[in-house]
């Protein structure tokens, strides 16, 4: 079986009031919810004199934050960083609060894109957008893109990128068990094929937005 | 091993005189190096991107995008509520600034006229280094606000203008600064006007005086209790935005 394309996609924008920006976005059942505050003020332990700085707060959607939400908070952070055009706000914080409200598979890319939108929404200035897409390698060698939280367990690897919407560069690349080159290359491969729907997603979400005002 | 297509995301036209025109982050507005950067877009080599998701203006040689939510900076101020005598600016947030303190007695005295949780109108004096800011009411049209109701209504929904001050017999509000303060010496009138009216969903009329003013004639035909149904209420909407329309305001 050899699936290439994302689950159905659905977002919906500003659902928040308090925060600046916010996005509760789905991929299939994985949903997630996020919440963006920003540019705000920042304690002068942690302000950088020529940029913003980027925080993210992950919250599992049971039980207290550890270790791993530390890691997916590290991925979420230099995501951004690397999208965010953070030397337009110096000495200023830029918040992201990620909530997971189901997981059911690619739940890194779920969170990334969610960040995307919340950061349109809020009008942060980006350098571009940015999708992300897991895949899973079975035994049996063969590619899923977006996989479900089943397929992911039995899967001998499961790779996430993110790539960013100009040049369809690498911006994210991770890696959980173990996989041959060729197989990397063929999943990054198909990867970036399938984050065209995202892309398209977008715009199409900017679109209906703007058309109501 | 497997190639790894480069591909480039077609970008929308590159001509730049297009008005209306939707971009997000990282579309191209233009490879024309004649206009001039404004917010909103940054520049990499020769083409001029967009930073934001929002809709591209240019004006002569400026282009800008204006995406569709903005965070607000005013000058007239609307304070939300008066701690001793430091005031919580709203709209810059809440920092808090002193109001006057020249001597020991004056600052035992300002008890007398202002107490916490007062609204007061007042004019931001200078802005300091670190973003707090000195407010004065050394103006008549400043000062305590009496009675009325704060009716909260989105930045968004603000239409911008260079006075934000009207005082009329019923109604005086600071459109402004997000908030609407009506007398409430007639309670009714004070009914007539809840939050709601400036919500999306019912109409783009975006809140400045007169636009207030004519909502509130409009709803002078409907009894209170008969406000209360939506349909009602996007009656007088509708009356207010035809109104708003003939005199060409709008």
């Amino acid at each position: 079986m050899d699936e290439s394309s994302i689950r159905e996609i659905t977002s919906e924008r500003t659902l928040l009031s308090q925060p600046d920006g916010s996005s509760n976005y789905s991929q299939g059942d994985s949903t997630v919810m996020v919440g963006i505050y920003g540019p705000a003020d920042i304690k002068q332990s942690k302000e950088q004199m020529d940029r913003a700085t980027v925080e993210v707060i992950f919250k599992p959607k049971i039980g207290l934050a550890g270790v791993r939400e530390k890691a997916m908070e590290t991925m979420i952070s230099n995501t951004c960083q690397a999208i965010v055009i953070t030397t337009m706000h110096p000495r200023s914080s830029i918040t992201i609060v990620v909530q997971v409200i189901q997981d059911a598979g690619s739940l890194l890319s779920c969170c990334i894109n969610a960040v995307c939108m919340a950061l349109m929404d809020a009008g942060i200035s980006m350098k571009c957008l940015v999708a992300a897409v897991s895949c899973a390698i079975t035994d049996e060698g063969a590619v899923i893109v977006d996989p479900t939280l089943k397929v992911t367990e039995d899967a001998s690897a499961v790779l996430h990128f993110a790539f960013d919407s100009t040049e369809k560069h690498l911006v994210l690349s991770s890696t959980h068990g173990s996989c041959t080159t060729d197989q990397y290359m063929s999943c990054l491969k198909s990867c970036q094929d399938a984050c065209d729907k995202l892309f398209e997603f977008y715009r199409t979400s900017a679109e209906r937005r703007f058309s109501k005002t | 091993m497997a190639e790894i297509r480069r591909i480039r995301i077609k970008p929308p036209s590159e001509k730049a005189a297009e008005v209306n025109r939707l971009v997000t982050p990282g579309d191209t507005i233009t490879s024309d190096s004649d206009y001039m950067r404004g917010h909103g877009t940054y520049f990499e080599d020769t083409k001029l991107l967009a930073s934001v998701a929002g809709v591209v203006e240019t004006v002569n040689k400026l282009i800008h995008v204006n995406p569709l939510k903005t965070r607000y900076n005013g000058e007239v101020v609307m304070s939300s509520s008066v701690e001793s005598w430091s005031a919580d600016v709203v709209i810059c947030e809440s920092t808090r600034r002193e109001l006057r303190r020249r001597s020991a007695k004056d600052e035992l005295n300002m008890r007398k006229y202002l107490q916490e949780g007062d609204l007061v109108s007042a004019e931001v004096q200078s802005v300091y280094g670190d973003g707090s800011l000195s407010l004065h009411t050394r103006n008549l049209k400043y000062g305590k606000l009496g009675q009325g109701m704060l009716v909260k209504v989105s930045p968004m929904v603000v239409k911008r203008s260079k006075t934000h001050m009207q005082t009329s017999l019923r109604c005086q509000h600071h459109p402004r600064q997000q908030r609407i303060h009506l007398d409430q010496s007639h309670r009714e009138p004070a009914g007539r006007h809840p939050q709601r009216w400036f919500h999306p969903e019912f109409g783009e009329c975006d809140a400045f005086d007169t636009c207030i003013l004519y909502t509130y004639e409009s709803s002078m035909r409907y009894t209170i209790t008969e406000l209360l149904v939506p349909e009602k209420m996007e009656n007088v909407v509708e009356w207010t935005l035809q109104r708003l329309e003939q005199e060409g305001a709008v």
